[in-house]
């Protein structure tokens, strides 16, 4: 299913769960579950909570389903309700402000000086597993741009709807945050091994 | 085509750069060594970062998910618990909605009339029919009334 159909198919299942059609939200809950999940682990990092936070996301996105008007995508929308339930989870530990906001960057620069791995081939779980380390060593918003940028594939201005950050703040965000990336990578990965 | 600034190269990579520009961006790349290496160097970012798949959640999650939305709606996840598929409960609906009119419809033909009789009263005098209910209320207040109909609502029970 291409883009454009799979994102129309969203917005009916999400119209339909909002009249309250369980069926419909389960649905919606099945594709979006595990992506929800990464995004609040790439805002959040690693913790016990995400998985609760995510159920605490859908709760809070099935009581606000009414209020959807279908005017973008499901998915910026719901990712929008999930900043906003990580937000909250933040304030709650006096957190609230480092993370999506400038002072979240400042681990630019912070590159380990390591030697890459020696010349051999890795397997493509191997390479998988460092790149998804390396990417968990970036700061919060700039593995939230990269997430929502190279994996879900939201325009620049539904990042900037979902993240609540002006369009050109994604733009150069999503440039640090690829240059923070990719330094990382010619660290850790013998060049063979890059994408 | 000068060379391409931060943001500019960050639109090629990210495919945010309109068809005209981006094409001149291709060509000055074929021409630029240090533009082609940072074009080089953030694709490769970026195509570790969308090959890199969201860490999965257990696979009950969903199942866990809606039965605490149910617990939540308490009337509502009675009603789903017991009829779990919507045309199920349109079908159960319009039973229930049969059953109730043909109940009225029986009861108007063949059932007791809304008019109650003069309902028999039992007292510790003789043997008598009581007044309506209203009719003469003040003389009778003092008397024990036992009746085998419902003088309340009149229900013919």
């Amino acid at each position: 299913m291409d883009k454009s159909r799979a994102r129309s198919r969203e917005n009916d299942l999400a119209r339909l769960a909002g009249t309250g059609d369980l069926r419909a939200f389960s649905e919606l809950v099945e594709i979006f579950k595990d992506r929800l999940h990464q995004f609040i682990l790439c805002i959040i990092g690693p913790d016990r909570e995400t998985e609760d936070l995510t159920q605490e996301a859908f709760i809070r996105i099935y009581k606000a389903l009414p209020s959807f008007r279908g005017d973008c995508a499901f998915s910026t929308w719901a990712y929008a309700v999930t900043r906003n339930v990580c937000r909250g989870a933040l304030r709650k530990r006096g957190r609230e402000g480092d993370i999506l906001e400038d002072a979240g960057e400042e681990r630019l620069a912070r590159v380990p000086d390591r030697a890459p791995l020696p010349g051999e081939l890795l397997g493509k779980r191997e390479t998988a597993a460092i790149v998804r380390a390396e990417i968990e060593e970036l700061s919060p918003i700039h593995r939230a741009v990269l997430f929502l940028n190279c994996w879900e594939k939201l325009s620049y201005e539904e990042m900037a709807q979902a993240l609540d950050i002006p369009l050109g703040t994604v733009r150069s965000r999503l440039h640090n945050a690829l240059a923070a990336l990719s330094a990382r990578l010619r660290k850790a990965l013998p060049e063979e091994n890059r994408s | 085509m000068k060379c391409l600034d931060d943001l500019e190269m960050t639109d090629l990579v990210s495919g945010n750069m309109p068809g005209p520009e981006s094409a001149a961006a291709e060509e000055h790349l074929r021409d630029c060594a240090v533009c082609r290496a940072e074009y080089s160097a953030l694709s490769t970012a970026a195509r570790s970062a969308a090959a890199a798949p969201p860490a999965p959640l257990p696979e009950d999650f969903t199942a866990r998910l809606m039965t605490r939305l149910d617990e939540e709606r308490p009337a509502a996840g009675l009603i789903s618990r017991l009829l779990p598929s919507p045309p199920a409960k349109k079908l159960a609906f319009a039973l229930a909605a049969s059953m109730v009119i043909a109940a009225a419809l029986l009861q108007r033909h063949t059932g007791p009339s809304l008019q109650v009789d003069p309902p028999l009263i039992l007292t510790d005098r003789p043997l008598t029919f009581a007044q309506p209910p209203d009719a003469g209320r003040s003389s009778r207040d003092e008397e024990l009334f036992l009746s085998d109909r419902c003088l309340m609502v009149n229900c013919g029970l």
